[in-house]
């Protein structure tokens, strides 16, 4: 199991965002989490990655616990927290890349300054990482050279090169012309392995539609459901549901 | 032109202390400014009030009363300095509120996201601060820095208010012993010939760090 969600509550002030949400992930699935905007979709990958502290449940990460609050609170801090994140890559919705740093920058910052790996070899993954989303000619050019399409890429490398089981995306449509959606969908779909496995917080159906091997669908800090892409489209077992896709 | 050739060495003289309390006011008051900018951001309440009001003390009255406060003021409560070391104090912490303005500003303007992708990269608060958030204010507050270090060139002029010499006490003394314009004249350019070395190596810099946006 690579992502394990249990019993997860969050609230901001008075508003309940996640609401005892449950759900696993396994290696080589490619799920998507969709549903209307305050749904609390993006709360939950903020939860996953760490940016966000939760109010009570657990989430665990390659079996390691990234936080676990019942009774008793825990959170991994220091060497666990980094071995942890090591293991879970995140594209933000805007990438945030580096804007001083090069491509290759990006790339190898974190290789080499958090896990101290060397720079000979972590150069050369990266040139790999890049060749392989098709961008290797950018290694030297900045951020704000790019388009949004090449952005995007960058982010990718810069999680992959860290070899995570589990590679999360933040709205991964939503920045780029779309036109481009079949195309960061077939990316997606390539960077799954055995080992790995791919969560995508969207509101674009049409897009999981594509990429998915299996779709939560939340709503009101709720999982209303959550099956196989196929059972999806031609279900009819909830009003909700079958609104929001259509 | 021998009138000019007659007051240089006077002029000189008073221009190498100009230069002085410069290099020590600026070397001395970025350190504090970069300090006083991340208390000041940081969520310690108790420290963030006092470093608040001793910004608004500094930026609320005129430099020339602090520095008369500070070497006049002082010895009443048992703290002598000589004039040199009272003057850099004054100027230090008077630009040293400005600075850290500056560069609370700067830092504060770059966009979470950045906090956010060093984290989930795994960079601790230190890497992050030094590898992505400083070299970003640098380019931004460079502008900003460029003016107040052309600001501190003049307002050197202040510490005759103490009795030291500088370049416009060394200028106002000949034009009063001579009647003449001329030692004015000259410490006006040698005003400008100061603040042009200093646009253009702020310019420099400005360039260093034009190649990303």
């Amino acid at each position: 199991m690579i992502l394990e969600v249990k019993n997860l509550k969050k609230s901001f002030e008075n508003n309940l965002v996640l609401n005892d949400v449950s759900f696993t992930i396994n290696q080589g699935e490619i799920v998507t989490v969709i549903g209307p905007s305050g749904a609390g979709k993006t709360t939950l990958l903020r939860c996953i990655n760490g940016l966000e502290d939760v109010d009570k449940g657990e989430i665990q990460i390659t079996n390691k616990c990234l936080v676990k609050k019942y009774q008793s609170d825990y959170r991994a801090k220091g060497k666990e927290l980094i071995e942890i994140r090591k293991n879970i890559g995140m594209v933000f919705q805007n990438f945030n890349l580096f804007p001083h740093m090069s491509v290759l920058e990006n790339i190898i910052e974190a290789p080499m300054k958090v896990y101290n790996r060397n720079e000979k070899d972590t150069i050369e993954e990266a040139y790999d990482v890049l060749y392989k989303l098709g961008i290797k000619d950018k290694a030297n050019n900045y951020p704000y050279e790019l388009s949004g399409g090449q952005k995007q890429r960058v982010a990718i490398a810069r999680a992959l090169i860290l070899d995570p089981r589990l590679l999360s995306f933040d709205e991964p449509t939503s920045a780029l012309d779309p036109e481009l959606r079949l195309e960061v969908a077939s990316i997606i779909k390539s960077l799954v392995t055995k080992e790995r496995a791919v969560l995508i917080i969207t509101h674009d159906m049409e897009f999981a539609k594509r990429v998915s091997t299996r779709i939560i669908f939340m709503d009101k800090g709720y999982i209303v459901k959550d099956d196989n892409m196929n059972n999806y489209f031609n279900s009819t077992d909830n009003k909700r549901i079958i609104e929001f896709i259509r | 032109m021998q009138d000019v050739y007659n007051v240089l060495p006077s002029l000189l003289e008073g221009l190498i202390n100009t230069i002085k309390i410069f290099l020590l006011t600026l070397s001395l008051s970025i350190p504090l400014g970069i300090i006083t900018a991340l208390i000041r951001l940081s969520s310690k309440k108790g420290l963030e009030i006092t470093v608040r009001l001793y910004i608004w003390i500094m930026r609320g009255t005129p430099l020339l009363l602090q520095i008369v406060f500070i070497y006049f003021g002082l010895p009443i409560i048992g703290v002598s300095l000589n004039r040199f070391t009272a003057v850099i104090i004054a100027f230090v912490i008077n630009y040293g509120a400005y600075f850290a303005e500056i560069f609370r500003s700067g830092i504060s303007s770059i966009d979470k996201g950045q906090y956010e992708g060093a984290r989930v990269l795994g960079l601790n608060p230190i890497q992050t601060f030094r590898r992505i958030i400083l070299p970003q204010t640098v380019k931004r507050v460079l502008p900003p820095v460029a003016n107040e270090t052309i600001t501190l060139v003049k307002d050197t002029a202040l510490v005759y208010v103490v009795g030291i010499g500088e370049l416009l006490r060394a200028a106002k003394i000949a034009s009063n012993r001579d009647a003449t314009l001329i030692p004015l004249v000259t410490a006006a350019l040698m005003y400008l010939i100061l603040t042009a070395i200093l646009s253009k190596v702020f310019g420099r810099y400005e360039e260093k760090y034009a190649y990303y946006r």
